[in-house]
């Protein structure tokens, strides 16, 4: 389980001060799938690199499982975003030059796990998103689909909790588009919790609850039948 | 872990050909300047201290010596003409071929050396200098016999002095004497000279105006006085081929002390400007060739690599790429160094006029000098920009916040 609570993260810019986070309490169910939706500036993106660790808070919690995330230092929080968490970006975040296995492995290494066991995990996981087939193929030859599918069996090789998508269907045609949501309500039909960003009002429609953000707050929360 | 670490550095260098290559170029030819500067300025002080036991006492003379055939009295004018010479001077070869002081058993104790120059006559060192003659003007292959008589105390005046007899042996076999008073014994006189090679070794002038010895003489060398650098520089011109050497006096050898400082000094500032450049040129290629790979780091960190991993990650491939810079630099410095040393040799010749002035240096202690600068310029160039991707965080290299950048 993941809570928040009063977490706030402000931008100064110039003499301006901008509220991407206001003040957001939040608590998110295990096995669930949340897609936080709003307008450019809203705050969604800053809010979900919050809850990865990628960013410190100004003031407030974040929890996971009953422990404080905020305030963790390098190590630790280096080790839940190793271990607790799985993150997929817009733009994929792969290194083109790796092949499909070296870019799902790469989180493997931090988390120590030996040589058999992540060979093999790598090989579920590939096959699990549909691209066993492709798995000694440079990253750089696939499609934008492709690519997040490998992004997505990268955010799952060390089975976190949680994974955090940051609009992952915002480079992607239609089809491919749907291929990833599908995967992802897969993903949270199997246990994790799932929180995505998206614009796409459609690919919202797929989630257990959508979050609307406005101006670094929550401004509904919405369960989709 | 250090495996993967390890592995992921290698995929770095060898999969960034460019980045790799524009480093290892720039840290190689800044190391090419490091290795000359060190290798031409590593032994200078040896030069220094050859030049301050080189002191000779006349001005600069170019000397002509090991002649295998007698020279004329013409040709050494003709050189003297053609050379600008200021003067000419010409030492003898003695025609005496060995010198020994015989004691009263008939053991010879002790072999010294004559010059042929002057008078004939015999001079004690301390005399030798009072006339202002140098015991170096002596060549070394004429003898003087002494006879035992002289070893007799009788022979020993009230006032100390000892009177002996000298003999000198000629080519044809005859022998000349002299008398010779000395102020001690023989054997005093035969003990200080082994032990000590002091003032009283003994020493013969021959007149070389005296017909029967100047026929029997030939010319031991040719000493050609000039008054400045370019005259020798004509001299040099002219000689070559022949063998010769130039010696400097004492305010001519400052002279090239001070040249030489100011040379060390260049190369000194040459090296720095080397280091300096070659530590900017490592740190731009890197933070351009880093910033260009900020999304990689930021993705190791968004999924779990710790500061400890990406500082491996990126000090390693900096490492790597010194080393292997500092190897080719040493390699390629010390190949084209044999070729560019022997032009450099040949240029200073002609500043300078000497062996010593700078001779280029080239061994172990040099390359390693070289390789370790090179190798600290490369690592100092990369730790800027790794230190700075080791400390931004993951969102800050993603650039998630660059709508709301500080």
């Amino acid at each position: 389980m993941l809570m928040v609570s009063e977490l706030k993260k402000y931008y100064k810019i110039e003499s301006n001060i901008i509220k991407a986070v206001d003040g957001i309490t939040y608590r998110f169910e295990n096995g669930k799938f949340y897609a936080i939706t709003g307008r450019s500036g809203s705050g969604k993106s800053t809010f979900l690199s919050l809850l990865g660790g990628l960013i410190n808070a100004d003031s407030g919690k974040i929890e996971f499982n009953g422990k404080e995330i905020t305030g963790l230092n390098d190590n630790k929080l280096s080790e839940y975003r190793n271990k607790s968490i799985g993150i997929v970006f817009q733009n994929y975040c792969l290194e083109p030059t790796y092949t499909c296995i070296e870019n799902v492995l790469l989180p493997t290494y931090p988390a120590g796990t030996g040589k058999a066991k992540r060979n093999e995990a790598a090989g579920k996981i590939l096959e699990y998103v549909g691209m066993s087939e492709r798995n000694n193929q440079q990253v750089k030859s696939l499609s934008g689909g492709e690519k997040q599918r490998i992004a997505l069996a990268r955010a799952l090789i060390n089975n976190p909790d949680i994974i955090l998508a940051d609009e992952p269907t915002g480079n992607l045609d239609s089809e491919n588009g749907k291929i990833v949501m599908s995967l992802l309500r897969k993903i949270a039909d199997d246990g994790k919790t799932v929180i995505m960003v998206t614009h796409n009002q459609e690919d919202a429609l797929k989630a257990d609850a959508v979050l609307r953000f406005v101006d670094g707050r929550i401004d509904g929360d919405y369960p989709n039948d | 872990m250090i495996k993967e670490v390890f592995r992921i550095i290698i995929r770095e260098i060898t999969r960034h050909k460019v980045r790799t290559i524009l480093t290892s170029v720039s840290v190689t030819v800044a190391g090419i300047l490091i290795c000359f500067s060190v290798f031409s300025s590593v032994n200078l002080p040896e030069i220094l201290t050859e030049l301050n036991t080189n002191q000779t006492p006349s001005a600069y003379q170019v000397v002509l010596s090991d002649f295998e055939n007698d020279i004329s009295a013409k040709e050494i004018e003709e050189i003297k003409t053609q050379t600008c010479a200021g003067s000419a001077r010409v030492f003898l070869s003695p025609y005496i071929t060995e010198i020994s002081i015989r004691k009263s058993d008939g053991t010879t104790e002790y072999t010294s050396a004559v010059f042929v120059d002057g008078d004939f006559d015999i001079y004690t060192k301390k005399e030798l200098a009072a006339a202002g003659r140098s015991v170096d003007d002596i060549p070394s292959e004429a003898s003087v016999i002494i006879s035992e008589s002289c070893s007799n105390e009788e022979n020993i005046s009230d006032d100390g002095k000892s009177s002996v007899i000298l003999q000198i042996m000629l080519e044809d076999g005859s022998i000349v004497e002299k008398d010779l008073i000395i102020n001690t014994v023989l054997d005093d006189f035969v003990f200080k000279s082994m032990n000590t090679g002091s003032e009283y070794e003994m020493l013969i002038c021959v007149d070389s105006s005296n017909d029967v010895l100047k026929n029997r003489s030939r010319v031991n060398k040719v000493v050609l006085e000039y008054s400045d650098f370019n005259s020798v520089k004509c001299a040099v011109d002219y000689l070559s081929g022949s063998e010769f050497s130039i010696e400097f006096d004492d305010q001519s050898n400052i002279d090239i002390e001070v040249e030489s400082i100011l040379y060390n000094t260049i190369l000194i500032a040459i090296s720095s400007i080397a280091l300096v450049s070659s530590a900017i040129c490592v740190s731009l290629t890197y933070t351009v060739s880093l910033r260009d790979r900020y999304s990689f780091y930021g993705m190791l960190k968004a999924i779990g690599y710790r500061k400890k991993h990406i500082s491996i990650i990126g000090f390693g491939q900096i490492i790597i790429i010194a080393v292997a810079s500092a190897l080719a630099s040493v390699l390629i410095s010390s190949v084209c160094w044999y070729y560019v040393s022997s032009a450099f040799m040949k240029m200073l010749l002609m500043f300078y006029y000497t062996e010593y002035a700078l001779k280029p240096c080239l061994n172990f202690y040099a390359v390693s000098k070289a390789f370790i600068l090179i190798f600290v310029s490369g690592i100092v160039g990369g730790i800027v920009p790794v230190l700075e991707i080791c400390n931004k965080k993951a969102s800050a290299l993603l650039v998630l916040d660059e709508q709301y950048d500080k």
